[in-house]
């Protein structure tokens, strides 16, 4: 299967303090990779990096062999997206959904007026959302509605690729589970890629085709789903597996 | 211990009919909640959000924020309730040093008992200290005299020795901020247990934690009540998480109680549809079946 993110040895910092070391991975095309790790392993700094919000120290990072600079054209923006871990926080409240939906396609696409309206009506039923909502405001929705449409304005803009960083885990239970289908389906849907990155277990072995636990700025372990929850190789990833509830 | 009532055998704390409303439209939030805890049992209810589970928990610590009020037919009165919250870093005071947070609990709770705790050996020392502050021009000018500083400094070191918590958190340059999430969530749990609690209210103590840091605040919850001894109401919207802290598990759904019993029962036997949903929603993990094949690969 063709690669469509190769990230190769990336070294990154904030504020003087070295964050990720030596990182190193890639996503096919149609797969989920989970990125597995504990608050301030570098999973977060890891997506900035890989998105362009964070300059590398060194290291690269080719979409489909293409090698990425530090100034990034229009579509090369546009072809990595990101779902963030906030709803509250990643939509501007001040903004109907209809604009929001409207300005991200206006700015990558360049779409009429009219294919828009059509794009965001389909975005909006696609996602299981009221039929209103285009015209209301993110502060009248629920966190999985928010994220929801979170989900929808990544994905109209077309991209190769979603960086999903947390996106479920300030949701119930109930309400990841409907996200987490919804993600798998879409990505069948349209043969995308995704980097979901989570502390969450369960989420990963629901959702991805392979794992990645990252500890202190460095990838420890990548491997298939299957064979990382059966036997982690690292210690750290069996600490992790057995953290998690059970019913 | 104070306060228990004594008309209910084997039970520490008993509400019934508790209605919370909402100021602006009188919306009902929660509806004709009745609860009871035995000594040293762990009650869990689980719901989604918005269900009243908090709202339900700030009533019985009689804390409702504005824009509510409750209504109850009858609460066992107790002074001896200590909560843990949801957001550990927010919970506590962001420009206050952790110290003094958890000296200005013990000090509320402890006021007048202080005295009791006393032994000439901590005198003699706090004399030393006293000193040692007036030398290097640190004057604690908090309204406590030297013996109950002393007693509320024991009780820190105590605590946090119990609660794993570094000795270095409670330099005074040390407020919320600089702790991690699981670092500040114990300190809640400290100042929880400040009041010597009979009955401890935890609200999604965990959800903001990783799930490594998840089990360890689990494990110290429950470690902690066999050593206690009080009585817990765990709030949470994980199914999984209540079935590994508590003994009962009422499942609360728009404000109302729609399913309870034994967690056993409720988990392996659910009757009401909305119960058999949350179970559903719990992700699961396969069991762990060997051993890391290869030592080298250790982190």
């Amino acid at each position: 299967m063709k690669n469509v993110l190769n990230v190769k040895n990336i070294y990154a910092s904030i504020g003087g303090k070295q964050i990720l070391k030596d990182v190193c991975f890639d996503i096919s095309e149609n797969e989920i990779l989970g990125l597995v790790g504990g608050s301030g392993s570098g999973k977060s700094t890891a997506a900035k990096v890989i998105t362009g919000l964070l300059k590398p120290d060194s290291g690269s990072i080719e979409l489909y062999g293409r090698k990425l600079s530090g100034k990034r054209s229009r579509k090369e923006c546009g072809s990595i997206q990101m779902v963030f871990q906030n709803p509250e926080s990643s939509l501007n409240p001040k903004y109907k959904i209809g604009k929001i939906l409207a300005d991200a396609m206006s700015f990558q696409l360049r779409l009429s007026r009219e294919e828009i309206a059509k794009r965001s009506a389909d975005l909006i039923r696609r996602m299981e959302l009221p039929e209103d909502t285009l015209y209301r405001y993110p502060g009248s929705f629920s966190g999985g509605q928010k994220q929801r449409i979170a989900l929808a304005r990544a994905l109209s803009v077309e991209p190769d690729l979603i960086i999903a960083d947390e996106p479920t885990s300030s949701l119930d239970v109930s309400v990841q589970l409907r996200m987490l289908d919804l993600i798998k389906e879409i990505k069948e849907e349209r043969g995308l890629s995704i980097l979901f990155i989570s502390h969450d277990l369960g989420v990963i072995n629901y959702l991805c085709d392979r794992v990645a636990v990252m500890k202190d700025g460095r990838i420890i372990e990548t491997g298939d789903r299957g064979s990382f929850f059966e036997a982690p190789k690292t210690e750290y990833g069996r600490e992790l597996l057995s953290s998690v509830p059970r019913i | 211990m104070a306060n228990m009532n004594e008309r209910n055998e084997g039970k520490v704390f008993e509400l019934k009919n508790l209605n919370i409303f909402a100021d602006e439209d009188d919306r009902n939030i929660v509806k004709n909640l009745s609860l009871y805890l035995n000594a040293g049992e762990s009650l869990g209810i689980v719901g989604e959000s918005g269900s009243g589970k908090t709202l339900t928990l700030k009533s019985i610590m009689g804390m409702l924020p504005d824009g509510v009020y409750g209504k109850y037919d009858e609460m066992t009165e107790n002074d001896h309730i200590g909560m843990i919250f949801q957001n550990p870093v927010r919970a506590l005071d962001p420009i206050m040093s952790v110290r003094e947070q958890m000296r200005e609990a013990y000090a509320r709770h402890h006021g007048d008992r202080m005295y009791d705790d006393e032994d000439k050996h901590t005198k003699y020392v706090s004399i030393g200290k006293r000193l040692s502050r007036i030398l290097i021009g640190d004057a604690m000018t908090r309204n406590l005299s030297s013996k109950k500083e002393d007693a509320a400094d024991k009780w820190i070191k105590k605590i946090c020795e119990r609660l794993s918590l570094p000795e270095d958190i409670l330099e005074e340059d040390r407020i919320p901020s600089t702790l991690s999430g699981g670092q500040c969530q114990r300190v809640g749990i400290a100042i929880a247990l400040a009041c010597d609690p009979e009955i401890l209210l935890c609200d999604e103590p965990t959800t903001a934690l990783d799930v490594n840091v998840q089990k360890n605040t689990i494990n110290l919850i429950k470690e902690l009540q066999k050593e206690y001894g009080f009585a817990m109401i765990f709030v949470t919207h994980n199914l999984a998480v209540a079935s590994q802290i508590c003994d009962r598990i009422m499942v609360m759904r728009e404000g109302t109680i729609v399913e309870e019993g034994e967690t056993d029962k409720i988990l392996k036997s659910p009757e009401n549809d909305f119960t058999k949903m949350l179970i559903a929603s719990v992700l699961k993990v396969p069991e762990l079946k060997t051993e890391p094949k290869n030592d080298d690969l250790k982190d």
